[in-house]
């Protein structure tokens, strides 16, 4: 007789259950088999009949393994076990707190076995809440950099920022004048300390080293002492340092200190010459040691000192910063009415003061005013994120609730209280989210760094961002609560059901209550919403860096290498015109390079590079106005006749700048449109004559006396030039007025010049020609920033990039990540429906009418939360409107789209279940189960 | 409506309320159990001795029904399932299930889809 074991052992797949189990599972087969073999025998077949008898009664071995694996597995196993654990549950409650520990620890290491169990559930989970907390972790780092650590002074919440304002003529935030500067520090009591500091660059050539163009400051000796930075050799400055005749004295960051004099630790009392004069280093500041971070980093430091008679030493140069420490108690609002105050007061004595006022600002807002709500919203669209992963998580919990029904009714039966299911969920959960939490981190750290290249180097303390404690802590603490959030979902449905009831209840997975599946619908429709707010946000700045990149600039940025050069100079007479003709030359032999069409200098490049100067004006034949206050500012610039060119520049009316506009002839000036069409709308404006200074009798006497004779001259305007974007690409460009370097006269004059090249091929090609050209004038003169052009235009954009790329993953990953929970869901219903498909089929639907089913019911989820996700989209966006240009933040074109690429990816999510629907086979079905 | 309530109610085991039915007054094997079921329904319920072994042992995780091995003298072990206090208080509801199963069958099978 065969062996009907070895028979069964043979074709039954490895069930992966213990081996005594096993064991009694093939005796069993085998015996059916037997009885069916034996039972033939009697009825008189033959031996080989009554086996093939035997045998055909199981079918497929191998779907039988998998319906004894499905049959044994875990969840359903589990009933006798809860039974047990509960039993101690209730014992447990009567013990002392030591024991919770342990029931704890018993309580994780079930978490992890079911995890190792399901291998599959565990993988999806764990990696979406990977890519949730991932995203989070990554913003959270940045915006903890940014936004929450402490500034690196002492004490920082005490120290503010005071700023002039020329409220009357739009000014919000100016620098402020040195004599105005000295009358606040001598006036307010609410400050410990007020000190000044002003950015400054400075040729710096270190005995046979290669002079380098770096930037610095100029600071009062109070500086150091106020935000509590010590050097790390020598001293900071001290008031006499401040006088003119002992202020060559320099301090050296810790980079400079290492670059120039290798880190030399006597380095205190060597000298270095700055723009050609002889000074003594006195000390070094540490490390790390971010002068603000808003302005470039200082290399060098030197007092701030006024020679006699210097006019940045006047009423009228605005352009100190201010930073003072208020003393305890004292609130910002407090220093703001003393500083009113004092404004007011100097306002009555000098009349140049007159609507001259000051703004009070903590430095932390100052610092990361701008970039605040830009991480805000990002911070927001990484919440979301987490909260679409965690209403997958969810989901995908709640169909393994379903299937542990069973358990969680016995356990409620013998008496565990919510608490008790709530505590072993969450110990289910928190392996889970800790895993997840841990592989968040490792994106994070690799998001980090892939994101670094687009960081904008304007946001503050952008160096400082880094996966460090604090955000470990944020995001341990996140991971804890997503596990909160979806170990509560099923606990919810445990605590709703009716122990009786689904003990009475048949079947693994039997019932889906209406309940489930409505708390199935409410996480489908809110992830769909979430997944379309992320998506018009993003929608919306793609459109913004659209309109910005195909915003006019008002110049032709292609083909152009530009650089910066302060000419180090000596004082002496006539420098000025020296200079002048430096610049010149330097065009000259620039532009007969071989490859260059055009080359100028001005002063200040569009789009913020450079120095930019406000002037007040005056347009001859027009009423003056009433008050000092009310004459307006405007921008102006020096520039050379070949930046027009050079720049690409568009002529509107007139003529440009030519070669013979020089001291001798007539003073010129060029205005741009927006001047036009501000002081001479309807007019003519060539010919015109305008003046950089107020009706004469606005100006203060002293300020007249002050000029000695020397004030700005009229000029007559020969041209109008097309405006230029000067600030940023999303800003109107401001009224402007251009003069002839070579007319520069008694408005101002200034040795540091950006070059503009114009190149037939690749502009940073021609850079080397060009920098052999300025040396080749000037053997030691150095060049700073050299940058294309279209760098410079790249580099305004990359904040709105910035913004728009995070948003854009961010809103893909949320799209990705709803799109699998619809299908999920879908995937899920349609299973449990497979027997109602059936029987449809059997009683003669379509398959279309099937595929319409489940299409009807995914897009009616899809369609509710697309409803729900516009109208939060349309109240948050409103938050975003200040990162938007050139698009409002209802833009029907954006939410149209995106609902509908929303519903089109929400409908082919549901499409692959609804199609499994239709290929049910109605005999399989109905005998299901 | 009618399409949810069909849908669970469907899948509460037909063949279960068999199974346990078969249980209510003996404790029998499963040879025994697939030879009744063959009877009981005159061959008009196709039923697959393959999917009764993992039937049973589903009932008896779900502690619906409990499996003993017993040896009679002479004979070879064989497994003995009996129906648990669980299970038989279960076995009311299943019967009910059934019958509303029964009756929601007939009402789509008359309406059409």
């Amino acid at each position: 007789m065969r062996d009907w074991k070895q028979f069964v052992r043979e074709r039954l797949p490895e069930l992966r259950l213990d081996a005594a189990r096993e064991q009694e599972i093939v005796e069993e087969l085998a015996q059916q088999l037997e009885e069916e073999y034996d039972a033939a025998l009697t009825q008189g077949t033959t031996r080989t009949d009554a086996e093939l008898r035997a045998m055909a009664q199981f079918g497929d071995w191998d779907e039988l393994g998998k319906e004894i694996h499905r049959a044994e597995r875990p969840v359903v196993a589990r009933v006798p076990a809860p039974v047990r654990e509960v039993m101690s549950e209730q014992r447990l409650r009567k013990r002392r707190v030591g024991n919770m520990l342990a029931d704890l620890l018993q309580d994780i290491r079930f978490g992890l076995r079911m995890l190792r169990k399901n291998p599959g559930f565990a993988a999806v989970a764990i990696l979406t809440l990977a890519l949730g907390i991932g995203a989070n972790t990554a913003i959270f780092s940045v915006v903890n950099a940014v936004l929450l650590e402490g500034l690196p002074y002492k004490d920082a919440s005490r120290l503010v920022f005071i700023w002039s304002t020329f409220i009357s003529q739009g000014v919000g935030n100016s620098g402020s004048a040195a004599p105005d500067f000295r009358a606040w520090q001598a006036q307010n009591h609410s400050f410990n300390g007020m000190a000044a500091s002003s950015t400054d660059t400075f040729n710096v050539s270190v005995q046979n080293q290669e002079p380098a163009r770096l930037d610095g400051a100029d600071i009062t000796a109070g500086l150091f002492p106020l935000l509590g930075v010590q050097p790390i050799l020598g001293r900071t400055f001290l008031p006499e340092d401040e006088k003119w005749g002992q202020h060559r004295v320099v301090l050296l960051s810790y980079g400079l200190w290492q670059d120039k004099f290798g880190g030399d630790p006597k380095v205190v009392n060597r000298s270095l010459r700055l723009n050609g004069q002889e000074y003594t280093v006195v000390g070094v500041m540490p490390r790390g040691m971010p002068f603000f971070s808003d302005l470039p980093p200082a290399n060098l430091f030197v007092p701030l000192s006024y020679a006699p008679k210097d006019e940045m030493n006047t009423r009228g140069n605005h352009y100190l910063n201010v930073v003072a420490r208020m003393k305890p108690g004292v609130t910002v609002a407090q220093a703001q009415a003393e500083m009113t105050g004092i404004a007011a007061q100097l306002e009555n004595e000098f009349p140049i003061n007159k609507g001259l006022g000051t703004k009070v600002v903590s430095m932390r807002e100052q610092l990361v005013g701008d970039a605040r709500a830009a991480l805000l919203v990002l911070l927001g669209a990484v919440g979301f994120v987490l909260l679409i992963a965690c209403v997958n998580v969810a989901n995908l919990m709640l169909a393994r609730a379903t299937d542990r029904e069973q358990e969680f009714a016995v356990r409620s039966a013998l008496g565990a209280t919510r608490l008790h299911l709530l505590a072993q969920l969450l110990a289910e959960c928190f392996p889970m989210a800790l895993l997840g939490g841990s592989g968040g981190v490792l994106l994070a750290i690799w998001g980090i760094r892939a994101l670094q290249p687009l960081i904008p180097s304007n946001l503050p303390r952008f160096n400082a961002i880094a996966v460090n404690g604090g955000v470990l802590l944020f995001t341990l603490v996140i991971s804890l609560v997503t596990a909160v959030f979806f170990a509560l979902a099923p606990t919810l449905l445990a605590a709703k059901t009716d122990v009786q009831e689904t003990l009475r209840e048949s079947g693994r997975g039997g019932s889906d209550g209406r309940g489930r599946n409505r708390l199935r619908s409410v996480l489908v429709v809110s992830e769909v919403a979430l997944a379309l707010v992320l998506l018009v946000g993003a929608g919306l700045l793609i459109r913004t860096f659209g309109a910005l990149r195909h915003a006019d600039a008002g110049f032709s940025p292609d083909h152009v290498l530009t650089m910066e050069i302060q000419v180090t100079h000596d004082e002496g007479e006539g420098h000025e015109n020296r200079i002048v003709q430096f610049f010149d030359a330097v065009s000259e032999r620039v532009s007969a390079l071989p490859g260059v069409t055009a080359s100028g200098a001005t002063t200040t490049l569009p789009l913020g590079v450079g120095l930019g100067w406000g002037k007040y004006v005056s347009v001859q034949g027009q009423v003056p106005p009433a008050s000092l206050d009310q004459v307006p500012l405007v921008r102006f610039q020096l520039s050379t006749p070949g930046y027009w060119v050079a720049i690409g520049a568009r002529r509107k009316e007139g003529r440009l700048f030519e070669k013979d506009d020089d001291q001798q002839s007539v003073q010129v000036a060029i205005v741009n449109e927006s001047f036009a069409k501000k002081f001479l709308a309807g007019e003519n404006p060539i010919g015109k004559s305008i003046r950089m200074l107020p009706p004469l009798e606005l100006i203060p006497k002293e300020a007249l006396a002050d000029a000695n004779g020397h004030l700005a001259p009229p000029r007559t305007i020969v041209g109008v030039i097309g405006d230029m974007k000067d600030s940023s690409l999303n800003a109107p460009a401001e009224p402007t007025v251009f003069a002839p370097y070579a007319q520069h006269k008694d408005e101002g004059f200034t040795s540091s010049m950006t070059l503009a090249v114009r190149t037939r091929g690749e502009p940073s090609a021609m850079a080397a020609a060009v920098r052999d050209v300025v040396h080749s004038l000037k053997p030691e003169q150095p060049v700073a920033n050299v940058a294309t052009m279209d760098d410079v235009v790249a580099k305004s954009l990359s904040q709105a990039r910035f913004s728009m790329t995070l948003l854009g993953i961010f809103a893909g990953l949320a799209l990705v990540l709803s799109a699998v929970g619809i299908y999920g869901v879908m995937a899920y219903v349609v299973s449990q429906r497979t027997r109602e498909m059936g029987i449809r089929l059997a009683m003669g639907a379509q398959t279309g009418d099937l595929l319409k089913l489940v299409m009807r019911h995914g897009g009616k989820l899809a369609g509710v939360g697309v409803a729900f996700g516009i109208a939060a989209a349309l109240g948050m966006m409103r938050l975003m409107s200040s990162m938007l240009y050139g698009v409002s933040a209802a833009d029907p074109l954006t939410f149209a789209g995106v609902a509908i690429f929303l519903m089109a990816v929400a409908l082919a999510a549901c499409y692959l279940p609804a199609r499994r629907a239709t290929r049910v086979d109605p005999m399989i079905a109905l005998r299901y189960e | 409506m009618v399409a949810t309530v069909l849908g669970s109610e469907l899948k509460k085991g037909t063949s279960e309320v068999l199974i346990l039915s078969i249980l209510e007054n003996r404790p029998r094997h499963g040879y025994e159990i697939a030879k009744l079921i063959e009877q009981r329904s005159g061959g008009l319920v196709d039923f697959h001795v393959a999917s009764l072994y993992p039937m049973l042992y589903r009932l008896e995780r779900r502690g619906w029904i409990e499996g003993k091995w017993v040896e009679k003298a002479g004979q070879r072990r064989r497994r003995f399932y009996k129906l648990t206090a669980m299970g038989r208080k279960a076995l009311p509801e299943q019967r009910r299930s059934w019958r509303e199963l029964i009756r929601v069958m007939e009402k789509v099978a008359l309406s059409g889809s």
